[in-house]
């Protein structure tokens, strides 16, 4: 590394199939592919990118990325980069911790010394929900709960596992802040994947501006985020990394990645990915 | 799971010290590993070929003992909710409904600021979800006697303020309160009760409904709450909260509601430090929706309400001073 060279690790955090690695994927090439002068861009190759090209192939087909089954500690994604407005130059750690991870920790009450240890020195992290997916369990109310008479199976006895999506990563955000020694407060960037599926039809009453989406779908852990302000310092982004649903985007695939790509921010919606990023590591 | 020299402590199974020590307890035997972990580092070894890799511990799924319960109420302002009732009476299915409130949004202008107990309070709502594959009446996880000196913990911030406060809610089963009242020695027991900002009495709105088990249900509030009086326990430190459940199935019987608060008010008002009666249905089975309204400001009454130190000092005490404060009441 040279002088001017920062190394910026920053902890990628979801449960399972929530993003991460196609956000990681689309990234990539944004950062090949500068919108403007102003964001990020490629500084050049890192000297291994075995795990990121693993992916590339079904990325570029708009295919929905399969599990990897390449060992856990084998997914680590090095990024460089310049920020042209500063000419600073840098490294990017983006471990790609695959969900399971994370659920495990949820579920066992435990993580690696390694891992815990692997949060010192951070610079932040980038969470990931999902538009498209539940934030909690549904319950039997109402008229749900006057017709549930009669008789059925057995219930499926509890698994943790089956707790409800946002407060299994309330717990393991709750775990890297108070467990972990993470810098205070933390800088999140909360992205919101699959966000092309908001406000695609007529009746989609979610809120368009990712921070009233996260308050309404994603309670929990908008509070939990916003009630620690000592803790956490978050922006909140809508992410499509694929500009599309994966595996049906039709006439999509004609554009290249980093041109189907979208970012929103409050009202605005760019192609610029690395925003976040830029935020993260305090270009901004 | 560490295993207990104690033939009586189940320590193994359930993670609870029979004498409440914790991982400091001298009788702990040293840990075996158990088959599944042993099966797993196996798996990690032959990926890696190198050493296991050493695992930490993270908070437990189950209530907080007293010593852990103990640093959190260092942490800054804290409350202590006692929560008692018969059996069935619906007082897990409140806790339960507080835990859901959040998962919507804040609740009576506060947010949900963290919780060591995420886990349990999954598992005490699991019954009631769609997910369980359950059907008929919603039941609920039951509690156990092994958990009527823990804690569940919920922290909260204030929106108006930000003011932050840390809940112990102390959930008492039905048949703990049964043996209070029977025994002086098993009210004693009840040294989480020492600590107790609120005490809340659950009276199943269902039994009120019955003339047979109307009275029981009366009784033995009053008599525990007598039992918790003269110990010293509860008095006019204690807000206490008398919480008719279920009131969906006293639907047109406003009246036995109201002279069930009658006679209870007539008895306690003065013996308190404040006294408070609520009427809510966590669960309702008629086809009408939870009372959101009463249960959100039962629950920021726990936050607001406190006898135990004079109005507005909580947030103007510096944070140390909260670092002996289990310790002041002798638990």
């Amino acid at each position: 590394m040279t002088m001017g060279e920062h190394e910026n690790r920053v902890l990628v955090v979801g449960l399972p199939e929530t993003g991460k690695s196609s956000f990681i994927q689309a990234l990539d090439e944004v950062l090949k592919h500068p919108a403007t002068e102003s964001d990020l861009k490629a500084s050049g190759l890192a000297h291994d990118r075995s795990y990121i090209q693993s992916g590339k192939k079904d990325f570029f087909a708009g295919k929905k990325l399969g599990r990897n089954i390449r060992p856990a500690e084998d997914s680590s994604v090095e990024l460089w980069f310049e920020h042209p407005p500063t000419a600073r130059r840098g490294k990017l750690h983006l471990p790609d911790k695959r969900g399971e991870i994370f659920r495990d920790q949820w579920v066992n009450r435990q993580w690696e010394k390694d891992y815990r240890e692997s949060l010192t020195g951070i610079a932040g992290a980038l969470i990931f929900v999902r538009a498209d997916e539940k934030s909690r369990n549904d319950e039997r109310l109402g008229v749900l709960a006057a017709e549930a008479h009669g008789s059925g199976g057995d219930p499926r006895p509890f698994d943790l596992k089956d707790a409800s999506a946002q407060v299994q990563l309330v717990d393991v955000l709750q775990f890297i802040v108070e467990w972990g020694e993470v810098p205070r407060p933390l800088r999140v960037a909360v992205l919101i994947s699959a966000w092309d599926t908001v406000g695609q039809t007529q009746g989609d009453l979610r809120p368009r501006a990712p921070e009233k989406f996260l308050e309404r779908e994603w309670a929990l852990i908008a509070q939990y985020i916003r009630a620690n302000p000592d803790r956490f310092t978050a922006r909140i982004y809508g992410v499509s990394a694929y500009g599309g649903t994966p595996d049906e985007l039709g006439e999509l695939l004609e554009q290249a990645p980093h041109e189907r790509v979208r970012l929103t921010e409050g009202t605005e919606t760019t192609r610029d990915l690395t925003r976040p990023l830029r935020w993260l590591l305090e270009f901004e | 799971m560490p295993r207990c020299g104690l033939q009586e402590c189940q320590v193994e199974k359930d993670g609870r010290c029979l004498e409440g020590r914790g991982d400091a307890c001298p009788h702990l035997l040293p840990d075996s590993p158990e088959p599944e972990r042993i099966a797993e580092t196996s798996l990690v070894e032959t990926a890696t070929e190198s050493v296991p890799r050493a695992l930490e511990p993270l908070s437990k799924r189950i209530p907080l003992e007293l010593a852990e319960a103990r640093s959190f109420a260092q942490r800054g302002p804290c409350n202590v909710v006692a929560l008692v009732g018969l059996p069935e009476c619906g007082k897990t299915s409140l806790l339960a409904r507080v835990h859901q409130l959040f998962q919507a949004g804040p609740v009576a202008g506060l947010e949900f600021a963290g919780s060591h107990s995420l886990a349990y309070l999954e598992e005490l709502n699991w019954l009631a979800t769609i997910e369980s594959g359950a059907v008929g009446k919603p039941t609920m996880k039951r509690s156990s006697a092994i958990f009527d000196n823990s804690f569940l913990h919920l922290a909260v911030r204030s929106m108006a303020n930000g003011s932050r406060m840390e809940l112990l809610l102390n959930d008492i089963i039905g048949e703990t309160l049964e043996k209070a009242v029977a025994s002086q020695a098993a009210c004693d027991e009840l040294v989480a009760l020492a600590r107790a900002d609120h005490l809340v009495v659950v009276v199943d709105g269902e039994a009120l409904s019955t003339p047979t088990l109307r009275n029981y249900q009366i009784d033995q509030a009053c008599d525990f709450l007598q039992r918790v009086r003269q110990s010293g326990q509860c008095g006019t430190h204690t807000a206490l909260h008398i919480v008719i459940s279920k009131l969906d199935k006293l639907a047109g019987q406003d009246g036995v509601a109201d002279k069930t608060e009658e006679i209870l008010s007539a008895r306690l008002r003065a013996k308190m430090g404040s006294l408070h009666f609520w009427r809510i249905a966590a669960r309702p089975m008629d086809g009408s929706l939870p009372t959101t309204e009463p249960i959100s400001k039962l629950f920021a009454s726990w936050v607001e309400i406190t006898h135990r130190y004079p109005a507005g000092s909580l947030s103007a005490r510096p944070r140390d001073a909260w670092s002996r404060d289990f310790c002041r009441f002798g638990i």
